[in-house]
C-alpha cells in the first residue's frame, strides 16, 4: 500500500537529517504527502518503534500499514 | 542463549485441503493427544462499492513476521499446555473460497485447546505484519483492514 504510494520499496535516510523516529515519519510524510491520511506502524530494525526512538547508522526502518493476515 | 530455527510458516499460494488432511494423519502416531483444534481461514468474496473480490494477493514483512510468530508460539506454549502448534500462513495469491490460515493445535484435553486456538488466531490477525490487497473481479483493488470483534 505505502511502496504503491510512494512508488518505491526501499529508500535511505541520511542519518543527520532524522535522529528519532518521529523525525523520520515527518521527512517521509513531507515527501509523500498523501500518505499523511495513511494509518501505519513504525518498525525500528524488526520491532515496533515508539516515535522516541532513537536512530542510528543501517537501522532498519520499515512502515507498516494496517495488517491483514488471516 | 539457546538458539531457536524459526520453524516454517509462509506457504506459496492456497493451503489445500491435502495439506490439511496430511497434517491430522501425522499426528495419529502421537498417542498423549486427545483433542486437536483448527482454525482455517478462507477467503471472502466480498463486495466493496458494488465490485466482487477475486482474491486477496498476501505479502508480508518477513523477517518480523516470522519473530513475531517466534514470540506468539512461545507465550502460546507458556501459558497453555500443549503438546503440539503448526500455524501456516499463505502469500501471493488465494482466491475466494480458499484456505489462506490454517492453525493446529492438539493437547491432552479439550478446553485446553479451544482457548489457545482463540489466543494464537487473534494474536496473528493484530500483530503479525501480513498485507492483503484485495483484488476485484471487475478492476481495481483496496487494501484488507483486519477487523477486530468487541
Amino acid at each position: 500500500m505505502i511502496a504503491e504510494m510512494a512508488d518505491c520499496l526501499e529508500e535511505n535516510f541520511s542519518s543527520t537529517e532524522a535522529t528519532k523516529v518521529d523525525d523520520l515519519v515527518a521527512i517521509v510524510t513531507a515527501k509523500y504527502p498523501s500518505m499523511a491520511n495513511l494509518s501505519f506502524k513504525v518498525a525500528l530494525n524488526n520491532r515496533l518503534a515508539q516515535s522516541s526512538d532513537q536512530l542510528g547508522e543501517r537501522d532498519e526502518i520499515a512502515l507498516l500499514p494496517p495488517f491483514a493476515g488471516g | 542463549m539457546k538458539t531457536k530455527k524459526k520453524k516454517k510458516v509462509f506457504v506459496e499460494g492456497p493451503i489445500s485441503p491435502e495439506f490439511i488432511a496430511n497434517s491430522i494423519a501425522k499426528h495419529q502416531t502421537k498417542t498423549t493427544i486427545g483433542a486437536h483444534d483448527i482454525f482455517l481461514g478462507q477467503v471472502r468474496a466480498d463486495i466493496i462499492d458494488e465490485k466482487t473480490v477475486a482474491f486477496i494477493d498476501y505479502s508480508t514483512y518477513q523477517e518480523m513476521a516470522e519473530d513475531k510468530l517466534d514470540e506468539i508460539r512461545e507465550a502460546t506454549f507458556e501459558k497453555f499446555d500443549l503438546t503440539c502448534m503448526h500455524i501456516y500462513h499463505s502469500l501471493g495469491k488465494v482466491a475466494a473460497g480458499e484456505i489462506c490460515l490454517f492453525v493446529f493445535v492438539s493437547a491432552k484435553r479439550r478446553r485446553v485447546v479451544f482457548d489457545a486456538i482463540t489466543h494464537i488466531v487473534e494474536a496473528i490477525k493484530k500483530d503479525v505484519p501480513i498485507f492483503g490487497k484485495e483484488v476485484f473481479e471487475e478492476e481495481g483493488h483496496v487494501w484488507k483492514e483486519n477487523q477486530f470483534e468487541g
